[in-house]
C-alpha cells in the first residue's frame, strides 16, 4: 500500500555524506528520514561472500555485493555484466566504470579509507594556472570542516608536520590518532622514491590506528580494506546507521527514489520512490538532501524533469550531469629481482603527493603516485599454477611472484569539462527507469600529463625499485572518485549549487558530496565530500532553526 | 622448521605405508600412523584413495576434511573421477616415486597428467573449476596462501595485534613449512 511519511530532513542515500548530515541534524533536534535504494546487509555476509568467491574474482571489488534487481550498480566480473547498468560512451568510456555499490552504507563499504585533503592551490586552478575553475571559497574556509570530518570519521595520520598534507598549511586540530606503521613494501617504496625526489607520505586514513575509536576496533592488518574491512576498523557508513537509528532517525531500505517534486514556489515538496514490488510511495519534509553519489544524484534530478523543470530539477544552468570527473588512472605492473613484500598492513597506506603540485599545471595535470599494498599471494598463486608447475618449483614460484611483483598507479587530476556529461539513456533498468548514460573523454590536459610527465616518472620509479619488467596499462582506468555532476559555484548561470551545496534553484534542496566538487585534485575525494557534507549540515541546521 | 630431508623421509614412509595398506587388509593394522592422520585407505573409501594420490602430488600436510570437499567437487564436475584416481594410484604403486618431482614425468598419458595438475591446482587455489561454475572449496586452507604466510596476510584475516607489524623484509629462501 502506498505510504506518505514526513520528516524535517529527508536524505536520499546512506553513504558517508548522508550519514554525516543525518547525525548532525538529529543531534540538533530535528527528525530525519533516509531512503536507500539497496538492501541492508550485515558485515559477516559480505565477508562470507568475499571468501566464497573463486580466487580469480577476488580482485573484483563489487563481486561480494550482488545488486538487487531494483537497485543495479556496475558489476565487472564479465564484459556483459559490465555493460548491464552504466551506459558508457566516448573515447575513455572505460575510465568511467565507477565501482560504487547500492547498499545501505554506500561505497564506503569498499573504499580504501584514504583521506588526502585538497591543497589551497587545488581550489584556485583558474586564478593560478588559467585552467579549470576556482572554487567558491578558499582553503581557509574549508579547513575547519576538514578537521571536523577527520574527527567524525576517525582519521589517523602523522604527527610530524613535515609528513602532513597539504604542506605549509596550518591544521586547526591534530589527527585523532597517530599513523599506521608501514609494512616492508611501503617502506621500500618510500626509501626508493626519496632517491629520485619523490616523497612517499604516510596517508591520512579513516582507519583506527592502535586504539579503538568511535566504538570501532583498531586495525589488525587484515589487508582487506577493499572489498570489505572484516572488523570495521575502517570507517564505513554502515557503522553509523545503528547510531542514527538510536538517535531516532528512520531508514527505509530498498526504496528507489525516482522523482523529486517541486511546488509553484520552487521548493521541493516530496521525493517519490519505488519499493521492490514497484509500488510508488512518497516522503515529504522541510529540507531535502540528495546524497546518492555523483552518478545517481544527477540522474535523479534529470529523471524529475516536468513542465515546471523542463531540463530537470535544479538545472536552470544546464550544468546538471556535466563536468563529470574522476582521476584518470594508469597502472604499471612491475616485476623485480628482489622481494618487495606488499600485503602487510592496510591495502593502501601511503602516496606520493608532491607530484601533484607545481607551475606545470598551466600545461598538464598534476598526479598522485602510489603502490597497491594488497597481498599478491592470490595473483602469484594463480599465475604460478598457470605455468603448470608442481612440487618445490611451484612453491618457489608462488613465493617469488607474490613477493617480487607490485602494482604502481598514477592518478591524474581532472578538469571540469562540460562535454563529459551524464544524460538519461534510452535503455531502461528493472524498474523501467532510464539508466545513466555517460560520455567521458579524459581530455588533452590529462593526456599531455601522461605523455610528458607521469608515464616517464612512473617508469623512473619502477626502475629505481629494481624492475626488470614493466607493463603499463594501455588505456586510462577509473579511480572510483565520482565528482562534478552537480558542480558548485557562486554564479547560478554556470553552476548547480552554492558554497553550502544548496541548489541555486531550490533553497530547500541540498546536493552535497562529490558531485559538488568544482575541481578534483589528485587525491581521493571522500574527505572533501565529508567536509562539504558537514558544511552543508551547518547550513541545513541553521536554515531549520530560522524557519 | 623441518629439514627437507626429514620431509622426504616422511613422504616415503607414508607412501610405503599407503601402498602396504592397499595391498593387504592385514597391513591396515600395522599402519596406524597413516590411519590416524588421514584415515585408512580402504578399498571402498574413495576419499582415502584421493588423499593417497594427493599426498604424492602435493608435498605438504593435507587436511582430510578439505580433501573430502575437493573430492566431492571433482566427483560433481569430472566424469568417472574415481576411476581416474584409481589409475593414478595404480601408477604410484607401480612406480614408487619418492616425490612429485619424480612422479610427474612418469605421466605420459596427457589425461592422467591433466587430472594430476587439476588436483594440485585445487589444493593450492581452493577452487575446482566446473564447466558452468567454479566450486570454491576453501579460503584460508588454500596452500597458495601458506607459501607466503610468514610475511603476507591472508586477506581478511588479522595479521597481528593492532599496529603489530613492521617493515622487515625476509628472504625468499625462508620457505615456510606447512
Amino acid at each position: 500500500m502506498p505510504s506518505n511519511l514526513s520528516s524535517d530532513v529527508i536524505i536520499v542515500g546512506t553513504g558517508v555524506v548522508g550519514c554525516l548530515i543525518a547525525e548532525q541534524a538529529l543531534d540538533a533536534g530535528f527528525s530525519v528520514l533516509m531512503l536507500e535504494a539497496g538492501p541492508r546487509v550485515s558485515r559477516d555476509t559480505i565477508v562470507e561472500n568475499y571468501r566464497n568467491l573463486p580466487p580469480r574474482l577476488r580482485n573484483h571489488w563489487n563481486a561480494p555485493y550482488p545488486p538487487k534487481p531494483w537497485a543495479p550498480h556496475l558489476e565487472t566480473r564479465t564484459e556483459s555484466e559490465g555493460a548491464s547498468y552504466l551506459d558508457l560512451i566516448g573515447p575513455n568510456a572505460k575510465a568511467y566504470e565507477q565501482g560504487y555499490v547500492r547498499y545501505a552504507g554506500g561505497a564506503t563499504w569498499h573504499w580504501a579509507g584514504i583521506c588526502w585533503r585538497m591543497t589551497p592551490d587545488d581550489l584556485r586552478l583558474k586564478s593560478l594556472y588559467g585552467v579549470g575553475r576556482d572554487w567558491a571559497f578558499s582553503y581557509d574556509v574549508l579547513e575547519p570542516y576538514y578537521a571536523r570530518a577527520e574527527h567524525a570519521m576517525g582519521v589517523c595520520g602523522p604527527r610530524d608536520p613535515a609528513l602532513q598534507w597539504p604542506p605549509n598549511t596550518t591544521r586547526s586540530r591534530p589527527y585523532p590518532m597517530g599513523p599506521i606503521p608501514f609494512g616492508p613494501g611501503e617502506q621500500r617504496l618510500t626509501d626508493v622514491a626519496a632517491t629520485i625526489g619523490m616523497q612517499n607520505l604516510p596517508a591520512p586514513q579513516a582507519r583506527n590506528s592502535g586504539v579503538s575509536f568511535d566504538g570501532r576496533p583498531p586495525c589488525c592488518g587484515n589487508n582487506n580494506c577493499f572489498p570489505v574491512c572484516p572488523i570495521a576498523a575502517k570507517y564505513d557508513a554502515a557503522t553509523a546507521l545503528p547510531r542514527i537509528e538510536a538517535k531516532g532517525g528512520k531508514i527505509i531500505t530498498n526504496a528507489v527514489a525516482y522523482r523529486v517534486e517541486t511546488n509553484s514556489q520552487k521548493k521541493i515538496e516530496a521525493i517519490h520512490y519505488f519499493d521492490p514490488n514497484k509500488t510508488s510511495h512518497s516522503v515529504s519534509g522541510k529540507i531535502f538532501v540528495l546524497a546518492c553519489n555523483g552518478i545517481e544524484t544527477p540522474k535523479l534530478l534529470l529523471l524529475s524533469a516536468n513542465e515546471k523543470n523542463p531540463h530537470g530539477v535544479a538545472n536552470s544552468s544546464d550544468q546538471v550531469g556535466r563536468n563529470m570527473m574522476d582521476q584518470p588512472k594508469l597502472v604499471a605492473d612491475v616485476e623485480m629481482t628482489e622481494p618487495l613484500w606488499t600485503g602487510v598492513g592496510p591495502v593502501q597506506s601511503s602516496s606520493i603527493m608532491n607530484t601533484s603540485q607545481g607551475d606545470f599545471r598551466r600545461d598538464y595535470a598534476g598526479a598522485m603516485f602510489r603502490m597497491e599494498n594488497m597481498a599478491r599471494s592470490t595473483l602469484g598463486g594463480l599465475a604460478a599454477l598457470e605455468k603448470g608447475l608442481y612440487g618445490k618449483a611451484l612453491d618457489q614460484e608462488i613465493r617469488r611472484l607474490s613477493a617480487c611483483t607490485a602494482r604502481l598507479t598514477v592518478e591524474h587530476e581532472p578538469l571540469p569539462l562540460s562535454f563529459n556529461r551524464l544524460t538519461l539513456s534510452d535503455k531502461k533498468d528493472w524498474l523501467g527507469l532510464s539508466r545513466p548514460r555517460i560520455y567521458y573523454d579524459v581530455g588533452d590536459y590529462v593526456r599531455r600529463s601522461a605523455t610528458q610527465y607521469t608515464v616517464p616518472l612512473l617508469k623512473k620509479l619502477a626502475i629505481a625499485l629494481g624492475a626488470t619488467d614493466i607493463k603499463i596499462s594501455p588505456e586510462f582506468l577509473h579511480s572510483d572518485h565520482i565528482m562534478g555532476g552537480t558542480i558548485m559555484g557562486n554564479d547560478p548561470v554556470d553552476s548547480v549549487v552554492d558554497a553550502d551545496c544548496r541548489a541555486h534553484d531550490h533553497d530547500n534542496l541540498f546536493l552535497p558530496g562529490g558531485g559538488a566538487m568544482t575541481t578534483g585534485g589528485s587525491g581521493n575525494s571522500t574527505i572533501t565530500m565529508a567536509a562539504l557534507a558537514i558544511k552543508a549540515a551547518d547550513a541545513i541546521v541553521g536554515q531549520l532553526n530560522h524557519g | 622448521m623441518r629439514s627437507p630431508c626429514t620431509k622426504l623421509k616422511i613422504n616415503r614412509r607414508r607412501l610405503l605405508l599407503g601402498m602396504s595398506a592397499l595391498a593387504t587388509a592385514a597391513s591396515f593394522a600395522q599402519s596406524r600412523g597413516l590411519a590416524e592422520s588421514s584415515g585408512p585407505p580402504s578399498l571402498t573409501d574413495p576419499v582415502s584413495h584421493f588423499m593417497f594420490v594427493s599426498r604424492v602430488l602435493v608435498p605438504h600436510e593435507l587436511d582430510r576434511s578439505v580433501g573430502h570437499r575437493i573430492h566431492g567437487a571433482f566427483s560433481d564436475v569430472e566424469e568417472d573421477f574415481d576411476n581416474k584416481i584409481k589409475e593414478l594410484q595404480d601408477l604410484i604403486i607401480k612406480t614408487s616415486p619418492v616425490d612429485v618431482e619424480h612422479f610427474m614425468p612418469t605421466l605420459t598419458d596427457i589425461k592422467q597428467k591433466n587430472t594430476a595438475m587439476k588436483i594440485i591446482s585445487a589444493w593450492y587455489s581452493g577452487v575446482v573449476n566446473g564447466k558452468s561454475k567454479d566450486h570454491t572449496i576453501g579460503f584460508e586452507s588454500s596452500l597458495m596462501y601458506k607459501v607466503t604466510n610468514d610475511v603476507m596476510t591472508i586477506p581478511s584475516y588479522a595479521k597481528s595485534a593492532p599496529n603489530g607489524w613492521n617493515s622487515t623484509a625476509v628472504s625468499l629462501l625462508n620457505m615456510p613449512s606447512f
